[in-house]
């Protein structure tokens, strides 16, 4: 939140650069640093005749040759790059395991991230989580372990005099993590809450959802968590994953800092004492689907003024011989101030903030070449043009002579800067030993970037970046668009609604269990007035108050609820304190709500959880349980509110599972939990604590109803009249 | 700002906050024990024109990063020039009467005429509903004619394409409340560039390309304010907390002041307050000093003194009651609330720091075992002092994102006991411990960014009133008690100081909102 607030605070970058990848780096001198100056000269600097800059001529730059990274490998396979660097007196350990969200069962997404998180915040079979953060936090020490999508990630930064703790600690993380079940439930809750959140930024929805447009919602590359993939995982599964990849054989170590390399080695094999290696069974990496073809994706957003464009399609690899003429086409078209991108659709035309794109490469699979925008709604579709003719434009015509020396200068006259920190230095061993590339790639790289010519830019371009092919993904308030998005293409409109959690998977249930329920559902059914006049219920009406608690604090409504089974309801509710009116009615064939500002349609999941409050309704649920063909089911017993009641299962109604409590003296039901809708509807786990039952027209009625979501108390109704099968006039279903 | 692609498969990232970033703030303009040698290698220089110069030599690679700090922001804006801070910020990179055109008298008349119509345009649209269609129809013509007629002589990213091309890397500069600062870096053999062109974008600067880069800022404000939930959320808490002092202003400036605002009236901003003595500019890496205060006379010294601008008159009254404000939107919720704090100068304020610190910093924070590890009742929570700046009385700020399923009411109860809990108990010994060790391996850990330091010696010249101030913090954490702490927390967490803004999810029955402005 910090971070959310700097953006407001830090109100203005002049830019957003929207620039991935490494750092272009290199050569150790740049073509125009050749002649000599000792002293600058000292004249009045005429402002109005030459620019600021004119004349001046640069000293040679003094550059040191970096240091290179000492590579050793132990006996048990793990494999060392060592830095010394002894300005500060910090010691920083980073480490590299070769594993990833990629290769996690389908059905298990998340379960890499969870491992990760878990191994570090379940501590380790000697001490607890809670206990690692105090010991590290007093040092003002921190390790930390995280798995992404194709590798997994440790760290350790501690002050020098701590490095024993630290390291003792990273290595028993590393080989003995506890994965204990109050952190895993820790940490499924953050799943669960941001997949609850994901919908909140346009600009993480456009992210999200353009992966899933090029390489398929279901590919290792773009799926999301859901609530039923972080329900699914289980402490063994994070056992069996961390076992699977956590080996010294799979594990780069870099070692930056203010140590002795022969001491902090032999520190270092001490603290892995013990970790055996084993054979890796790595799946085969999931391979990029290259079939490109024109997409258009629309989501559409209410809440924002602006939209979020994203296009592009797969990329390159970094060992393609074409790459380093694409990074010089690449940053011509869309990186920097000076590219063509930023002075078309920015500079020339105002049309956006942040426009550019990246270098369209991975290292061991192909990556996506994208290139993002966010425009004012009124201006997607222009926006949207306007960028890819500057594609076709790289594409039908060389670049000049100035934007081929801007680019390559620039990679040229900064590359010092790739060696400016030796984090950066080691940093980029360890990604290149990794990903298998020559410890030299960047080197190689900017040798072969100061050759590249406007032919060559022209070449690949064409052969690469094909617009036409492109995916085009729009995030934004659709109705405010300039054009209709379909000028661009056929277009997709994408639903981003978040899938509800599946009911909980019924236990096996023994034939006792299920004879069971039934003969407890009799009784039930029974209490509340007979089979037979709960089957003749036609109409019901109930009028009471009801008490919500919301944020801001308690509020009270006065409501009459009018059912006319089997599917039609409307709830008219009054605020008497603000003399505020409101209905929801569930008609025949349409659902609509009417509010202060106006009537409007229900969206469909209300309405489907308005016809499951019906359903869950004495009456029709008793009548529904009795069909023999009902999968039923006793769970046990449990106690509410001080007196004991049976618990049983009614699997897979048209409105979920619900489970029923039922009072085992007066055999009324005393409680119903099911997963239901939330106010703001999000999926609750829902408690109804149904009481004084009273007899209308010889069925129980309940005349206090208080509802629990999530732990919750929401609300508590309280009934003053009830009637059953009184005539209800028709029309108040209609729109 | 460098912008990253995420690419993990949840959004938690965004969410979560760092609380590294918090020691780099504030924490992090810190002491050193035994780092004393660093403040002793500082040079400073101050030109005869009032502007300081502050120099640190680095040698361990040839790069150096240069800051200038100008002691402005969002505060010193005129009522109904909302923005205007930023305006110039972004127009500080359109170059000079050399840098940026191809025939400067051309363009200077062009550009001219255009102010003349654009006022012209102006008073017409004050008038709103009386504005004469056919002459606001027949002035935007005229206009449009003559942003084209100048495109021909304005070439406003050749400052920004030289430095690109010499290889600057972060280029780049932001607007707070209280400042507005310049940065990047060069290989070192470049000094004289970063002289040659920092100080003629304030001696000489051309505000040109003016009217699209409006256009442009006003997309970055739907981008941060309008598309954004927590923009919108800061943007009406400030307004709520602040009744009169300027920090209750939108720094990107309201839609319709950007809208309105001239080159003149930008120009003339820049003359009040962008006098040498408002700047401050530190030079950190691979330099020799006395090079440095040479070439900053030749080329900064050109800048003519200037009155020293005005500072902000206005104090915030004392708050009467508990303010709230809820904004009912699509999205998930988020509950902040504030208390009225005094500025960074005040003895309290470290201490405010200390109890941020053992609230919210950390797995074994106060706020972090109960809500989030033990209730599991927020994704993310925490509170510092310094919002939305810290050179005038400003406001601590405390936030949660409550986890799923769990309400802000929920959340705002547990923050509250925590914090009641503070004005009644004395905080542990090892809490205090641990809030110094924080400080001292932040400010350690600081020192590797030649930026990063660079910003903070100029940042503490205005906000601290001397550069050296961030080598005495640590003293002043080392003397924090358990019963400052106590008695800080009884002063300014009062309920009457108190003011909330919330994020609540719509009940789908509610109209759609309407986005931004």
């Amino acid at each position: 939140m910090r971070n959310l607030l700097c953006c407001v605070i830090i109100w203005g970058c002049v830019f957003v650069v929207v620039a991935w990848g490494e750092k272009p780096l290199e050569a150790l001198e740049s073509s125009n640093m050749a002649m000599a100056a000792d002293t600058p000269n000292v004249e009045t600097m005429d402002v109005l005749s030459k620019k600021p800059h004119e004349g001046l001529v640069y000293p040679p730059l003094n550059q040191p040759q970096p240091p290179v990274p000492r590579r050793v490998e132990l006996d048990s396979g793990m494999i060392i790059y060592l830095l010394e660097d002894h300005e500060l007196p910090i010691v920083d350990i980073s480490v590299q395991i070769r594993t990833g969200a990629i290769y996690e069962p389908e059905d298990k997404i998340g379960l890499a991230a969870i491992t990760g998180a878990v191994m570090r915040t379940g501590g380790t079979t000697s001490k607890t989580g809670d206990e690692l953060d105090e010991i590290l936090e007093n040092l003002a020490a921190s390790v930390e372990v995280g798995i992404g999508g194709d590798s997994g990630t440790a760290s350790m930064s501690v002050l020098k005099e701590d490095l024993d703790t630290g390291l003792a600690i990273l290595a028993d993380v590393l080989m003995n993590p506890a994965f204990r079940e109050d952190k895993i439930e820790l940490e499924k809750v953050q799943h669960r809450s941001s997949i609850a959140r994901r919908n909140d930024s346009a600009r993480s929805i456009t992210s999200r959802e353009f992966r899933k447009l090029i390489h398929g919602a279901d590919s290792p590359y773009a799926r999301t968590t859901e609530y039923d993939t972080i329900n699914s995982i289980t402490r063994d599964d994070l056992v069996a994953f961390h076992a699977k990849y956590f080996r010294p054989n799979n594990t780069i170590l870099g070692v930056l800092g203010d140590f002795n390399s022969e001491e902090i080695l032999g520190k270092i094999r001490g603290a892995f004492t013990g970790w055996q290696p084993a054979e890796i069974d790595l799946p085969e990496k999931p391979k990029v689907h290259e079939d490109m073809a024109r997409r258009v994706g629309l989501v559409t957003k209410d809440d924002v003024n602006q939209t979020n464009i994203r296009m592009g399609h797969v990329g390159w690899l970094r060992s393609n011989e074409d790459y380093p003429a694409l990074v010089v086409g690449c940053q011509i078209l869309g990186i920097g101030f000076s590219s063509r991108l930023m002075n078309s659709i920015r500079v020339e035309k105002g049309l956006a903030y942040s426009v550019g794109n990246n270098y369209g490469a991975g290292y061991d699979v192909p990556g996506v070449f994208l290139i993002v925008c966010a425009t004012k709604s009124e201006s997607t579709v222009t926006a949207t043009e306007a960028i890819l003719a500057e594609v076709e434009r790289m594409r039908a015509e060389e670049v000049s002579d100035e934007e081929l020396k801007q680019a390559i200068d620039g990679f040229m006259n900064s590359s010092v800067f790739d060696y400016d920190s030796k984090g950066e230095i080691l940093s980029r061993a360890l990604r290149y030993a990794y990903y298998d590339y020559p410890q030299d790639f960047v080197e190689q790289l900017m040798a072969e970037i100061r050759n590249v010519t406007k032919s060559d830019v022209q070449r690949v371009v064409a052969k690469y970046m094909h617009p036409d092919q492109f995916t085009i993904l729009a995030v934004g308030k659709a109705s405010d668009f300039d054009k209709p998005l379909d000028s661009l293409g056929d277009v997709t409109e994408i639903d981003i609604t978040i899938p509800t959690p599946s009911p909980e998977p019924v236990p096996e249930a023994g034939e006792g269990d299920v004879a069971k329920a039934r003969e407890i559902l009799a009784a039930a059914t029974e209490a509340h007035g007979g089979l037979e006049n709960l089957k003749q219920v036609k109409t019901f009406v109930s009028i009471g108050e009801i008490v919500m608690n919301t944020p801001a604090g308690e509020m009270t409504m006065d409501g009459e609820f009018t059912v006319a089974l089997p599917g039609k309801s409307r709830n008219d509710m009054t605020i008497p304190a603000m003399g505020m009116t409101m209905s929801r009615v569930l008609g025949a064939d349409s659902a609509w709500m009417v509010g202060p500002q106006g009537s409007q349609t229900m969206p469909e999941v209300f309405a489907q959880e308005g016809r499951n409050v019906i359903f869950r309704l004495d009456p029709p649920l008793l009548t529904y349980v009795s069909g023999a063909e009902v999968p039923v089911q006793h769970l046990g017993e449990e106690d509410v509110n001080g007196q004991m009641a049976d618990v049983v299962l009614v699997s897979d109604t048209p409105a979920g599972s619900i489970k029923l409590f039922i009072d085992q003296e007066s055999k009324h039901i005393v409680k119903k939990a099911y997963q239901a809708l939330g106010q703001q509807g999000e999926p609750v786990q829902r408690e109804e604590f149904p009481g004084d039952y009273r007899v209308i027209s010889g069925v129980k009625v309940a005349f206090s109803i208080v509802l629990v979501d999530n732990g919750e108390k929401v609300a508590e109704v309280t009934l003053s009249e009830a009637k059953i099968n009184a005539e209800v006039d028709e029309s108040i279903f209609e729109q | 700002m460098r912008q990253l692609i995420i690419t993990g498969t949840n959004t938690m990232k965004i969410l979560k906050p760092i609380a590294c970033l918090l020691l780099t703030l504030y924490a992090a303009a810190l002491y050193a024990a035994g780092f004393e040698d660093i403040e002793a290698q500082v040079q400073e220089h101050v030109l005869s024109n009032g502007m300081k110069f502050i120099i640190l030599e680095r040698h361990d690679a040839p790069v150096f990063s240069g800051y200038i700090y100008v002691n402005v922001g969002g505060v010193d804006e005129p009522v109904g020039n909302t923005g205007i801070a930023h305006v110039f910020e972004h127009m500080a990179f359109k170059g000079t009467t050399t840098l940026g055109t191809k025939d400067y008298q051309a363009e200077k008349a062009v550009m001219d005429e255009m102010d003349a119509v654009y006022d012209q345009l102006r008073s017409e649209w004050v008038k709103a509903d009386r504005a004469d269609p056919e002459r606001v129809k027949q002035l935007q013509a005229e206009f449009d004619a003559l942003q084209e007629k100048v495109s021909q002589y304005s070439d406003g990213e050749e400052y920004s394409k030289l430095l690109e091309q010499e290889g600057a890397v972060g280029i780049n500069a932001t607007t707070s409340a209280d400042s507005t600062e310049y940065f990047y870096s060069l290989p070192s053999n470049r000094l004289e560039l970063w002289m040659a062109l920092e100080s003629s974008r304030f001696l000489d600067p051309v505000m040109r390309e003016f009217f699209k880069e409006k256009d442009v800022i006003k997309e970055e404000r739907r981008g941060r304010v309008g598309s954004s939930p927590i923009g919108r959320l800061l943007e009406e808490m400030n307004g709520l907390a602040f009744l009169a002092h300027p920090y209750g202003r939108p720094i990107i400036g309201h839609m319709s002041d950007i809208n309105t605002t001239t080159r003149a009236e930008a120009l003339a901003f820049f003359e009040q307050f962008y006098a040498p003595s408002n700047m401050v500019a530190a030079i950190v890496g691979d330099v020799q000093t006395d090079q440095v205060i040479q070439m900053a006379e030749k080329y900064f010294g050109q800048i003519p003194s200037r009155a020293n601008p005005p500072l902000v008159e206005t104090i915030e009254p004392k708050q009467l009651g508990t303010r709230h404000v809820k904004l009912t939107e699509q999205s998930q919720p988020i509950f902040i609330c504030a208390y009225h704090v005094p500025s960074i100068r005040h003895p309290d304020f470290v201490v405010l720091g200390a109890i941020a610190d053992i609230l919210s910093s950390g797995r074994t924070s106060r706020f972090h075992k109960k809500l989030i590890r033990d209730e599991k009742a927020s994704i993310s929570v925490g509170a510092f002092p310094g919002y939305p700046g810290d050179k005038y009385a400003n406001l601590f700020v405390v936030y949660s994102f409550p986890a799923q399923g769990h309400s802000n009411e929920k959340n705002e109860e547990m923050i509250m006991a925590e914090i009641e809990n503070l004005k009644t108990e004395l905080v542990t010994e090892d809490e205090l411990k641990k809030v110094q060790r924080n400080a001292k391996a932040g400010f350690i850990r600081s020192l590797r960014s030649n930026q990063g330091l660079a910003a903070a010696l100029c940042t503490s010249e205005f906000i601290r009133g001397d550069w050296r101030e961030i080598f005495n913090l640590l003293e002043h954490i080392e003397k924090i008690t358990a019963e400052d702490i106590k008695r800080v927390a009884n002063e300014y967490f009062v309920d009457n100081n108190r003011s909330v803004a919330e994020i609540v999810t719509e009940e789908a029955s509610k109209e759609e909102t309407e986005a931004g402005e």
